[in-house]
């Protein structure tokens, strides 16, 4: 029991042990935030990637898969598939209103299914509740009327406009950041400019080579497309690249459209070739994706058979979306390993500190250890003492560093505008700083100290050198946000705590901690009672 | 603490030591600091060890309470002698069959006066065998801070407590176990003439109640108050002398 009250009467009344929770503290703040921005970046990633994928996709190369509507009207039958559908992938170039020409990737897709199985829908920028409502007075947008954005959505979801006369021109959707009409600005929205807003804009031209699967020379193929709308999954690599237009529209750029056999002599043989997809985009009704692939896989194999299409395994692919998108998230979930594992270096850190602050502490207290002896205290009851001291700064500085850590996540976006563009307030408090080391060091002259004089020149020189380094970028427009949302993919630094990480960081910390305190521990317990009790 | 058998054939003796050897090391030099002492104490007496500066008296007391091991000869304890005890029996003889008085106090600074004097009694006891005890020894703690005027001091620490009254504060904590010996090195050592007397009342006062008290001292005048006195020269007992 004296264990445990002297561990706690060592903590209140001691300044020491509060550098050392302040120090496990940190660690513990450091690779929380770490770790979490990094997860929430592997997220965000992920969560777009899903988005557009679904849960499962079913691939064949450039051939593609035949008769995609008569697989997914099967499929669809079974209970544990929630929606499927083909989706033609190529890419093209695109000719742009204002006499620009571009590389896009080209996903022709039919707007409902494709809406049932990724939320398409939801990513539609020129809605009533999408394209934002906080516009300054200059901003077109303003003039925008609800009946338009209303009607751009339709349009947006049908891939398709109809014209005043009645004919339907097949729409594009593009990514929000295609169009020079949208400019990212430094808070991660856009500042549109009117003059190009593309919904209501000349068709755009996108031109392809089908694949070649016949040994002839392909011939270039260009459909204009109505600007229907754009869209903004989260994920800017997506957005800056990616066109969704009808599926039918695809299939002709793609000679993935049905097809009749003819013989030698051209003649129809009667035979038809079905339609084709370069994939097939599955849903789950709430199974694991994994499961949902297993099922799909069977469904397609018994299926394939049955048609006879003959599939061949080398190109063949069934894979959770997750599996599709390896390539571009294994490398983020490996950094996110890495940094976990170079980060946790910290908890040697926290040994280190609580070992060398527990030495101190140990020598200091080396007569009450002869006193406890004497009055018969063993020797694992005098390391306890430390031991549990440990156990005590390690929870505490735990506890401070997930809440440390939480709090920097959580306003991760604000201490990144601060850091980048600091408030004119920021150069007051460092130039309160400066002056209160001024005086602090007038003071250490006026009395003689070392210290006053020491702790003044510190202050001054934060205060003064960062507050003037401050003033001097404010003043010449030098600002630079460090998370930058104009390059980076997502608009604003992940701010998703990884309590998973926050827990083992803690515990980790708890854990060395203690390992920290065992050796002072051990040496308090073989303090000689009699060289304690003359220790001064 | 593991509970421990410490009760012994009664004898009038409680703690004999024989032919007690004791020799540190300084560097490359040997310094005998004990060099064959015998010495009785016997139930209720108050011995005391007279002695200049580096005669051996502190090491001896260090012996007689266990903080430390002769080289030669053994100390026994009611007829026990300490090397035949285990480790936790020896530790349970510190802590409840002796009680220290330090000529500075050393007290601990955290606690307050009543915890400094608690503090003995927790050492001896397992959490879960303090809590049940806990009161018990807090009043025991308490009467005896009553006892010796610190009644309204309880909160206090010792930084705001004068030298005597740390050292009355010391003195509880040696008797709060009801030992069978105090062994006081110095008491009055650090304190003016009359706060000493003040202490050595106190412990005189005790002493007339049955206590048992090895003190080492170095100045005649307290020694006279002793029941015996020893004296002491470069680590051998030159002279034994019982107070009339």
């Amino acid at each position: 029991m004296y264990a445990l009250l002297l561990a706690f009467r060592y903590l209140r009344t001691r300044l020491i042990p509060l550098v050392a929770i302040g120090a496990v503290g940190l660690c513990v703040a450091l690779v929380v935030v770490v770790v979490s921005i990094m997860s929430g970046f592997l997220y965000q990633m992920e969560r777009a990637g899903k988005t557009l994928i679904g849960d499962v996709v079913v691939t064949n190369g450039l051939r593609g898969l035949p008769d995609p509507e008569g697989f997914i009207a099967e499929l669809k039958q079974n209970e544990s598939i929630a929606a499927a559908t083909p989706v033609v992938d190529t890419f093209a170039t695109i000719r742009m209103p204002y006499d620009g020409v571009r590389g896009v990737q080209v996903w022709g897709i039919d707007p409902e299914s494709f809406d049932e199985v990724t939320g398409f829908a939801q990513t539609l920028h020129w809605t009533p509740e999408g394209s934002g409502t906080e516009w300054s007075e200059q901003d077109f947008r303003r003039d925008l009327s609800p009946e338009l954005l209303i009607g751009l959505e339709e349009e947006g979801r049908a891939l398709a406009r109809v014209e005043s006369d009645g004919t339907v021109r097949p729409g594009i959707c593009l990514g929000l950041e295609i169009s020079i009409g949208n400019k990212r600005n430094n808070e991660g929205t856009y500042d549109p400019i009117s003059r190009w807003f593309m919904p209501v804009q000349e068709p755009v031209v996108l031109t392809t080579i089908p694949p070649d699967t016949l040994n002839t020379t392909p011939e270039p193929v260009s459909i204009a497309f109505a600007p229907v709308n754009e869209f903004s999954c989260g994920l800017i690599l997506i957005d800056k690249e990616r066109v969704f237009v009808p599926l039918a529209e695809a299939r002709r750029m793609t000679n993935m459209t049905t097809a009749e056999e003819v013989d030698e002599e051209g003649l129809p043989t009667g035979k038809v070739f079905p339609a084709r997809s370069s994939k097939i985009l599955v849903r789950g009704n709430g199974l694991p994706e994994v499961q949902v692939r297993e099922i799909v896989d069977a469904a397609y194999r018994e299926w394939a058979e049955r048609e006879g299409h003959v599939l061949n395994p080398m190109i063949f692919r069934v894979q959770t979306w997750r599996e599709n998108q390896a390539s571009f998230l294994q490398p983020v979930e490996n950094e996110r390993e890495l940094m976990r594992t170079l980060f946790s270096l910290v908890y040697l850190v926290c040994a280190g500190l609580v070992l060398a602050i527990f030495h101190a502490i140990v020598t200091e207290k080396t007569r009450d250890i002869g006193v406890l002896r004497a009055l018969g205290a063993t020797r694992p009851g005098i390391a306890m003492i430390f031991v549990q001291y440990g156990v005590v700064i390690g929870i505490l500085g735990a506890i401070l560093g997930v809440l440390l850590g939480w709090a920097v996540v959580h306003n991760i976006a604000l201490i990144n505008q601060a850091i980048g563009d600091p408030p004119m307030a920021a150069v007051f408090v460092l130039a309160v700083v400066g002056v209160t080391g001024l005086w602090r060091f007038a003071s250490g002259f006026h009395s003689g100290l070392l210290a006053p004089r020491v702790l003044g020149t510190g202050l001054m020189l934060v205060g003064f050198g960062l507050g003037g380094a401050i003033w001097y970028i404010k003043a010449n427009g030098l600002s630079r946000v460090i998370w930058d949302p104009a390059v980076y993919y997502f608009a604003e630094p992940p701010n998703r705590m990884d309590w998973w990480t926050a827990l083992t960081t803690a515990i980790g910390a708890v854990v060395f901690s203690v390992v920290g305190a065992v050796f002072p521990a051990a040496r308090a317990a073989d303090v000689d009672p009699v060289e304690a009790l003359r220790h001064d | 603490m593991t509970e421990v058998n410490l009760d012994t054939n009664a004898s009038t003796t409680v703690l004999q030591a024989t032919g007690l050897h004791r020799t540190y090391r300084m560097g490359r030099v040997e310094v005998p600091v004990l060099r064959g002492v015998d010495l009785q104490v016997q139930e209720g007496e108050w011995l005391c060890v007279l002695g200049s500066s580096g005669s051996g008296k502190s090491t001896l007391l260090h012996q007689l309470g266990d903080l430390d091991r002769p080289d030669r000869g053994d100390i026994a304890w009611r007829g026990r002698t300490l090397t035949e005890m285990r480790r936790r029996e020896r530790e349970t003889y510190r802590n409840r069959a002796i009680g220290f008085v330090f000529q500075s106090y050393h007290l601990m600074p955290e606690l307050n006066v009543l915890e400094n004097v608690m503090v003995a009694s927790m050492v001896g006891h397992d959490p879960f065998a303090w809590r049940s005890m806990r009161a018990e020894a807090s009043a025991r703690a308490e009467e005896l801070l009553d006892a010796f005027g610190l009644g309204h001091r309880f909160e206090h620490r010792p930084a705001e407590l004068s030298g005597g009254e740390r050292q009355r504060v010391a003195m509880a904590r040696a008797l709060v176990n009801g030992p069978d010996v105090v062994l006081a090195d110095e008491p009055t050592g650090n304190l003016d003439t009359k706060t000493g007397d003040g202490i050595l009342d106190v412990l005189a006062e005790r002493h007339r109640l049955g206590l048992s008290m090895v003190m080492v001292t170095h100045d005649p005048t307290i020694a006279a108050r002793a029941d015996r006195v020893v004296k002491m020269v470069d680590g051998v007992v030159v002279e034994e002398t019982a107070s009339t």
